[in-house]
């Protein structure tokens, strides 16, 4: 189960990831976007499991033709590219558009006591919420897989301590429990992917894109538990520089799965998830 | 002591809906983790708010929470000494 997924890491070395922030200071994000046209397909090659799984993504969940998924994984891995690189061009301080439907239903939330869940997915790029949708009143707690390397942790802490945000560690020794259960008690805001199993063994089967997939219980649980409402959060990538956030209530997984499908009925090429994601063990 | 760990395995197993286990098949030394209860970390965030909210103990720490969850015995034991409640 476990190695079939993704390994939750951002591709490049260290020194590598920190000169592409520095060159981000001075060059517009759109040259990066021209040398990712040349990249792709390259990654598209030698990369031929996450290749597969958009693949069939497109053919048997869209019903697209073999030529069209084909394109559409170009476009799809494309598109993957430049929201890697937006989220480094915001480490560099580049600002972006957002526009957001239902922002009441966060700001309702916030102004009202006691904390909440907001799910994460990969379906475009939930990280570019940071550098909009933050309280003041409420620090928002972000539950990361402690994959990434060092720098891209190390910028994101700088730009989420910018927001109001903190990073929660998953760790085997369970300690990201405790601060989530802290920081929910202190009415605070906790952030979580729902998309990820993450070898976790408590999954509910959902209806998603016409066929049933797992998705983690996790999530679901802690708001059961903790008697918290919960919120689902999509980031959409709509221009170089312009994202659409939009957000939801969400009362179980299934729910949470329409919300994702809805979301990517609208925009089918940013579904990030690199593996087989209906995979029926 | 000796009554609270009867006591937590009977509220334990409601807690966490543990629907094919009595009382009497968790030896209160064994693991609530891993090879023994096999509980896993929903349990455990469940035991979490459990401990709060019927004795008054507030776990923050990791460490000393994983100590707790040692085992039934070590859980009754912490409860004894700390509960406000």
């Amino acid at each position: 189960m476990v190695q079939q997924q993704w390994s939750g890491k951002t591709d490049g070395t260290t020194w590598m990831q920190r000169s592409l922030i520095a060159m981000l200071r001075i060059i517009p994000c759109e040259v990066f976007y021209g040398v990712l046209l040349v990249v792709v397909p390259f990654y598209m090659l030698f990369s031929r499991k996450s290749y597969c799984a958009i693949y069939r993504y497109f053919r048997h969940r869209l019903g697209y033709g073999r030529v069209r998924a084909f394109l559409n994984v170009y476009w799809n891995h494309f598109l993957f590219g430049q929201v890697v690189i937006d989220r480094f061009a915001a480490f560099a301080g580049k600002q972006y558009k957002f526009e957001i439907d239902n922002l009441h239903l966060f700001d309702e939330l916030v102004a009202g006591e006691g904390g909440f869940i907001m799910l994460s997915s990969h379906v475009g790029c939930y990280e570019m919420a940071g550098c909009m949708l933050t309280s003041k009143k409420k620090p928002i707690n972000a539950v990361a897989y402690d994959g990434e390397t060092a720098v891209v942790s190390r910028n994101r802490e700088s730009l989420m301590l910018r927001h109001n945000m903190k990073l929660i560690p998953v760790k085997r020794d369970m300690s990201h429990l405790f601060a989530v259960n802290s920081a929910l008690d202190r009415g605070e805001i906790v952030s979580l992917p729902a998309d990820r199993l993450n070898g976790s063994p408590k999954t509910v089967r959902c209806m998603f894109m016409g066929e049933e997939a797992q998705f983690p219980m996790g999530p679901f649980s802690l708001a059961r538990v903790k008697k918290v409402p919960v919120l689902a959060m999509f980031v959409m990538k709509e221009g170089s520089r312009r994202y659409h956030i939009y957000l939801s209530r969400v009362e179980n997984a299934q729910q949470f799965a329409c919300d994702i499908e809805a979301t990517l009925r609208k925009y089918p090429a940013q579904w990030f998830n690199f593996y087989d994601f209906w995979n029926k063990e | 002591m000796e009554d609270l760990i009867p006591y937590l395995k009977k509220e334990i197993i409601e807690v966490l809906n543990l629907n094919d286990i009595t009382p009497d098949d968790i030896d209160e030394d064994a693991s609530l983790f891993n090879e023994g209860l096999g509980l896993d970390s929903i349990d455990a965030l469940e035991l979490i708010v459990f401990m709060e909210k019927n004795y008054g103990i507030k776990l923050s720490n990791p460490n000393e929470g994983k100590e707790i969850f040692k085992s039934i015995r070590v859980m009754a034991e912490y409860i004894q000494t700390h509960r406000t409640k």
